[in-house]
């Protein structure tokens, strides 16, 4: 039988998108880079660094501590980045791949420093962050279907001063989720005992822990054009580990970048590029990601701002710029705000900036759980990010305009009249509807008689049943008990 | 040929499995095997509905798979009907439901999910279809002997026939032998006590308990 109306793929790809940045845009963007790079360069004080850079033909004046980078060595280093990073898991049904296509996955974020407790009332009451908070965070975000990984949110603040409160984090997060994580803030002279813990993790298997690490770092330099010590000692060490390593400008346009995006947009790539050169000379290879916190500082009142639409933009573009290098975007800002509760402003600005990055194809969209711009972190508004992912999900598949999908069976059986409801095609297809958790869509009458509840308080009931119900860990007890006994030492180690 | 338990497993698992061709074939089977039709519907179609409907309740399953299963029951019931004639059987009813989308209005997907609804909670229900003029509610109200008379309406415009309907049960001397039930997203329980209608149901749930609890 003859075969008709084959498709050809115009397309590849299904689902709706964005593309703002065009590719003489995109050239233009490169070349200004590029002129930055190698004319201005880039400052580090790490002797190791610079080195680095001078054996690969940079002009490094090792006094200033500058480093001018020119083209060849960025795009020698661009091709030996890998297009796929894959983040191990505890669980390895879990590893989240990423690659460097528009294919959209997200993260909660990544450290905040005070927690919002939340009463029932509706009050809130913040305060310093503590381990026992952050183990309640990576259970909620174990148990969260939106999110592929589940970052640490919150420092163990209680730890700062009484032991190794880096420590407290990694293994409270590598015994609370089976899903992949990167640690938020690594410390350059902690790699050892990360890496001891992840073999713990293995049952002292050395070669496993090295072939899947499970404690990924980032980290981010200073804008504008520098990298400090700690920074250039994690992505060196991390490079010569094979460890994954995503690189976040925190550049605020109007304050360490110009106050053009499009300007700042080049700074933070040179900023960016100068980092992931620096992994590539490290070890050839290097699992590296392309990262943005980029954002405006208001100049109304001095503060980045951590909701507004011009971050969207940059982590939209980002996510083109970082496709068009062929590295995986491994953590764009998105899902952020700058309210202090959730509120409408939180749900606003959430919504608006989780969804521009995320129709851009951002590999790893990082916010969930954030308020205040990342000072703040609420258990309540992980609950509802994931509902906001999950709608955002649900409107990047698009339609799809095919025969077999406008169900023309079902249109001439139905006819004129009746309904679509019992069709066996509507119970097959109903998995696909998007189905919120705890954004009710019911008329005033059943809502009411459920209380009258807003989102933040059905929000507050769905954490205290997850923490009530769902067990994230995924190691053997004995496991959990070396862990804590290793942190124990090193805390002891600490206080001496 | 089939036993009589396995005629009434087939028809139990044809709602099951939401197949309306499956309920009739085994409507069929036990007309040929003997079987008696109302055993086949209670033991067989009504079992099974029950079970749908507390997957229902518990969230497992949703109104697609209820109205299917209700689909499949109504085609096996509609090839039993003619030998229930025969041997003149009647199936239980909690009563009868006389249903409509109210004069002018056309919108009848919520009335339609009340009514299947009904159906699968054991009423017997005629359902008048939509835009129904005030006096055929009247009308197949008395001809039916309904218990109640159900009226939906979707906008603020053609709610108001609703109190034409209360009004012409009067006249004709009815009103006192039926409940009256409105529904449909304009309509509230103060929309009711105004026009004194008996009962409002917020949706097709809230309609099955409360005609449940009134014939209870």
């Amino acid at each position: 039988m003859v075969k008709a109306n084959i498709p050809a793929g115009q397309e590849h790809i299904e689902g709706l998108g964005l593309e703002m940045l065009n590719n003489s845009d995109l050239r233009l963007i490169h070349e200004a880079t590029m002129e930055v790079l190698e004319n201005i360069g880039i400052e580090t004080k790490d002797p190791e660094a610079l080195q680095l850079y001078a054996d690969a033909g940079c002009e490094v004046d090792f006094e200033k501590g500058v480093a001018k980078i020119p083209e060849y060595v960025v795009m020698d280093a661009i091709r030996s980045s890998p297009s796929r990073v894959r983040l191990a898991a505890v669980d390895k049904k879990k590893d989240l791949v990423l690659r460097s296509g528009p294919y959209v996955n997200w993260a909660p974020f990544g450290v905040g420093i005070e927690f919002l407790e939340f009463d029932a009332n509706g009050k809130h009451r913040v305060r310093a962050s503590t381990e026992a908070d952050l183990k309640k965070s990576m259970t909620i975000c174990d148990w969260c279907d939106g999110f592929s990984v589940a970052d640490p949110t919150i420092a163990a603040r209680d730890w700062t001063e009484n032991g190794r409160a880096d420590l407290h984090e990694v293994s409270t997060a590598l015994c609370n989720t089976t899903k992949p994580f990167t640690f938020g803030e690594p410390e350059a002279n902690g790699f050892e005992d990360y890496f001891e813990m992840a073999k713990l993790v293995y049952g002292g298997d050395e070669e496993l822990a090295r072939k899947r690490p499970l404690v990924n770092v980032c980290n981010c330099p200073t804008s504008p054009l520098q990298i400090c010590d700690n920074s250039t000692q994690i992505t060196i060490r991390a490079a010569r580990n094979m460890i994954p390593n995503v690189v976040i400008s925190m550049s605020m346009a109007g304050g360490t970048g110009p106050v053009t995006p499009e300007g700042t947009l080049v700074t933070q790539n040179a900023e960016v590029l100068a980092d992931i050169v620096l992994a590539q000379l490290a070890e050839k290879g290097a699992p590296v990601t392309y990262g943005t916190a980029t954002t405006i500082m208001d100049l109304r009142n001095g503060i980045a701002s951590g909701g507004a639409p011009e971050m969207a933009l940059f982590s939209a573009a980002v996510a083109q710029v970082s496709r068009f290098y062929g590295i995986p975007c491994g953590d764009a800002a998105g899902c952020w705000t700058d309210s202090k509760v959730p509120d409408a402003q939180a749900g606003f600005e959430k919504g608006l900036t989780a969804m521009v990055p995320a129709l851009a194809g951002a590999n790893l969209i990082f916010g969930g759980g954030l308020l205040e711009m990342g000072q703040t972190i609420s258990l309540e508004q992980l609950v509802i990010d994931n509902d906001v992912i999950g709608m955002i999900n649900s409107m990047l598949k698009g339609m799809n305009i095919t025969d077999s999908r406008i169900l023309m069976d079902d249109i001439e059986e139905v006819g004129i009249g009746g309904h679509f409801i019992a069709r066996a095609s509507t119970r097959k297809a109903m998995s696909e509807q998007s189905s919120p958790l705890v954004f009710d869509r019911n008329m005033r009458g059943p809502w009411e008689k459920k209380g009258e509840k807003d989102a933040a308080l059905v929000a507050h009931e769905k954490v205290e049943w997850i923490l009530e119900n769902h067990d994230p860990c995924g190691l053997d007890r004995d496991v959990v008990k070396d862990l804590e006994a290793f942190v124990a030492r090193r805390d002891k180690e600490f206080l001496k | 040929m089939a036993s009589r338990d396995e005629i009434i497993e087939k028809a139990k698992n044809s709602i099951l499995e939401y197949d309306a061709k499956e309920a009739e074939n085994a409507a069929r089977e036990s007309i040929a095997g003997g079987v008696s039709p109302l055993d086949v519907i209670e033991k067989g179609f009504t079992a099974a509905m029950n079970i749908v409907g507390e997957q229902f309740e518990t969230g497992e399953v949703f109104l697609p798979h209820v109205l299917a299963a209700a689909e499949a029951m109504n085609a096996g019931i509609a090839v039993l009907k003619p030998e229930m004639g025969r041997l003149s059987a009647k199936m239980e009813s909690k009563g009868k439901v006389l249903i409509g989308t109210i004069e002018g209005d056309i919108h009848s997907i919520g009335k339609d999910i009340v009514a299947s609804m009904l159906g699968i909670g054991g009423f017997e229900v005629i359902d008048l279809g939509k835009d129904v003029a005030i006096t055929k509610f009247v009308e197949e109200a008395k001809a039916h002997k309904a218990d109640v008379v159900a009226s939906s309406a979707l906008m603020t415009t053609t709610m108001i026939c609703q109190i034409t309907l209360e009004n012409q049960l009067k006249e004709a001397g009815m009103r006192d032998k039926v409940k009256t039930m409105v529904g449909g997203a304009p309509c509230t329980q103060a929309w009711a006590d105004q026009i004194g209608a008996d009962i409002y149901a917020e949706n097709a749930n809230d309609a099955v308990v409360k005609l449940k609890a009134l014939v209870e």
